[in-house]
């Protein structure tokens, strides 16, 4: 099951990577046109254009929903030259349906495949023109590979962020925090090896990545065993938040026999949810990071350990649920009080239950 | 002051970068040998290799030394716009000396006769706008990278293209969690924007230290920085080194803060070593993770400087099978419950000297 949101997302991907194709190919192309005069005189730039967006979208769609994590445990170099001897081979392949295609209904002559076989190796492969074109698109498909890693590191929405110098000026922001936690991890660390344990944080973390951006939230950062979420702080984003709570809970859930079978234990987690202002903006000379600095995470940080002492899963703040209407299907009951930094007097927290 | 060490790091990222140019350099001139026949058949390839190297070498320098915090505080779309203007500049002025003097010794006729026919047979043609068009295509490259290689950090980059951590393994590693002093007191009193930029200023001077003892910047957590090094002697005293230099710096620093803020920071640290776990987690945003108790500790370590109301704070662990340097004093201070331990173990306290 693949939700709306997380389609989009990859389609955006997608898409970016195949503007960067045909920006590319404007330049490839009047390298090739300048070479082949006699061979492309005839033709029109547009379809090149064309036939290039096609090209660069298809491996950058194979990239990104197929090819992206199956040689995930490889080294990226040698996982690199794996998906290009791939990408080559579906280049191969596209070009050629698409030559075949053209010449099907464009070419004046008679139709028979052993002649266009023919026509194809003499007229198309053996040129220097298309040579010429399979190292460049070589290239694209490195440098597409390149960009879906990097883009994974910034994150959804990182990269963007950056171009547009969004956080150049460090600036005032109202944002939803949520951190999240494996309970026990100690306990589970200690039964099963850090290095099974980490391999267990790792597709727990992978799991509950779907929920997070079908609900359009960020990951902002991992501390430790934790994960750090966040939204910009509006009603429908606070909906988002809850919906995210019960569908990581879900998603969880319905892969528990495999987490018994592979680790021995399945993972639940605790969270806990609170709102407020922070300083968003970039640090770091060496190691530049958007980081959101103010009491409010450490507020957070505090309600969620609170989720510890008060034997509930997930806790939120009055903060959070100031203004906003919550829905039937989740319900609050308040459990307590916490002194927050820099407030006079203690402010609520509830717990939330998933119905 | 930039040591030896930050002109030896930025040395090797310029490096890397050239070697990109050269690589690129092969397929851009084989179009435009394949354009330019006449142009370019008189002369060898390696020239031209060699050619586009130095312009590479020169372009890449001037980004890392120069140019690249030089449009800082504008969006990056605009500062990218900028600096290719800027090399653009950079690239006519050395070609046209390049080419001149290449002109001169080779060809030996004189210069004025060189710039009359380098404006017609060099600078009109087409090769050369193709040239430019694949230099400034580099350009641009070079900028991404150098904006990538910030966001992974020294040897971020190359550990996550050689796959070191695609396995996780386990680590014995030194951290140290480090804060500014009366974070929130400062915080109100200068305005939260106000205290971001103090921040990032202070970040920024202990970068220099820490790349000079070869740390590593693990991650920002709100207002603490956690550093990391490999645990070994050599290191260790690489770690109080670190230390050492970072607070003279900023005591030379300081009427630089009192003259922008009106306060200079300090900072306190704890210190810790021991087992993590080392790997890389995420779907959709990859990170480098640490996990283990070693760095839930290092955190408690750090906020015990509070309590105890010492700068420096430093496990019995750290200080394990370690001589102190004699230009610093460790004394014991007190204990402290660690996870899993069934006895206290002891913190020590680190004095300049």
């Amino acid at each position: 099951m693949i939700s709306k949101r997380v389609l989009l997302y990859k389609i955006y991907i997608v898409f970016n990577i195949a503007v960067v194709w045909v920006l590319f190919s404007l330049i490839f192309l009047y390298n090739i046109v300048e070479v082949d005069k006699t061979e492309l005189a005839k033709r029109r730039l547009s379809y090149f254009s064309l036939a290039f967006a096609a090209i660069g979208i298809i491996v950058a769609g194979a990239e990104a929903f197929f090819l992206k994590n199956i040689f995930r445990k490889l080294p990226i170099w040698l996982s690199t030259m794996l998906r290009m001897t791939l990408t080559f081979f579906l280049i191969l392949l596209v070009s050629i349906i698409v030559l075949l295609a053209y010449w099907i209904f464009r070419y004046p002559g008679e139709l028979s495949f052993i002649q266009f076989e023919k026509e194809f190796v003499q007229n198309v492969i053996l040129t220097p023109s298309f040579l010429m074109l399979m190292v460049d698109l070589g290239l694209l498909a490195f440098i597409s590979i390149l960009i879906l890693e990097v883009s994974d590191k910034y994150g959804p929405g990182g990269l963007r962020n950056l171009i547009r110098g969004r956080y150049n000026k460090p600036r005032k922001e109202n944002r939803i925090f949520l951190f999240l936690d494996i309970n026990d991890s100690t306990t589970i660390a200690e039964k099963i090896g850090h290095e099974k344990y980490f391999n267990m944080l790792h597709d727990f973390f992978a799991d509950i990545t779907e929920p997070i951006i079908a609900n359009w939230g960020h990951i902002y950062q991992y501390v430790g065993d934790e994960v750090v979420l966040c939204w910009k702080n509006n009603n429908k984003n606070k909906h988002r938040c809850l919906k995210f709570i019960r569908q990581a809970v879900e998603a969880i859930k319905r892969k528990e026999n495999y987490y018994i079978k592979e680790y021995g234990v399945a993972p639940t987690f605790k969270a806990g949810v609170h709102a407020g202002n922070v300083t968003a903006g970039y640090i770091g000379i060496i190691k530049k990071e958007l980081v959101f600095s103010g009491d409010t995470l450490n507020t957070t940080a505090r309600i969620r350990s609170k989720c510890h002492e008060l034997k509930h899963t997930f806790i939120l703040s009055i903060d959070f649920l100031h203004d906003f209407e919550v829905p039937e299907k989740y319900s609050i009951t308040e459990i307590g009080e916490m002194e927050f930094k820099g407030r006079k007097e203690k402010s609520k927290v509830y717990s939330l239950e998933l119905n | 002051m930039a040591s030896r060490r930050i002109l030896y790091y930025r040395l090797i990222v310029l490096a890397n970068i050239a070697i990109i140019w050269v690589v690129f350099a092969f397929l851009f001139l084989y179009n435009i040998i394949l354009i330019e026949k006449e142009l370019v058949t008189g002369r060898s390839l390696l020239l031209f290799s060699l050619a586009f190297a130095i312009i590479g070498f020169v372009v890449s320098a001037a980004l890392v030394f120069y140019l690249k915090n030089a449009f800082r505080h504008y969006p990056f779309w605009l500062s990218v716009l900028m600096k290719m203007l800027l090399t653009l500049g950079l690239f006519i002025l050395i070609a046209f000396v390049m080419l001149s003097s290449y002109y001169v010794f080779s060809e030996r006729r004189p210069l004025d006769e060189f710039a009359d026919s380098f404006y017609r047979e060099v600078f009109l043609t087409r090769g050369f706008m193709i040239f430019m068009l694949d230099l400034a295509v580099m350009t641009l490259l070079t900028i991404i990278i150098l904006e990538v290689i910030d966001k992974y950090g020294p040897g971020g980059f190359w550990g996550m293209m050689r796959g070191k951590y695609s396995k996780p393994r386990i680590e014995n590693r030194i951290f140290i969690f480090l804060d500014i002093n009366n974070a929130t007191t400062i915080a109100e009193k200068l305005g939260h924007k106000e205290y971001f930029r103090l921040l990032r200023d202070f970040f920024a001077e202990i970068t220099i230290p820490l790349l000079a003892n070869g740390g590593e910047i693990y991650q920002y957590v709100g207002d603490e920085v956690v550093l990391s090094w490999k645990n070994t002697p050599l290191n260790k005293q690489r770690c109080f080194r670190f230390l050492r230099q970072a607070f003279f710096l900023l005591k030379r620093r300081e009427s630089k803060f009192m003259k922008r803020y009106g306060i200079a920071p300090a900072f306190k640290a704890g210190i810790h070593s021991g087992e993590v776990t080392a790997g890389v987690i995420g779907i959709v945003k990859k990170d480098l993770v640490y996990s283990g108790d070693t760095l839930n500790t290092a955190a408690r370590i750090r906020s015990k400087c509070h309590e105890l109301e010492e700068s420096f704070v430093v496990s019995a662990d750290f200080l394990h099978e370690f001589s102190t340097p004699f230009a610093y004093k460790v004394n014991e201070i007190g204990e402290m419950e660690f996870k899993g331990r069934e006895e206290k173990e002891k913190l020590y306290s680190v004095i300049f000297e």
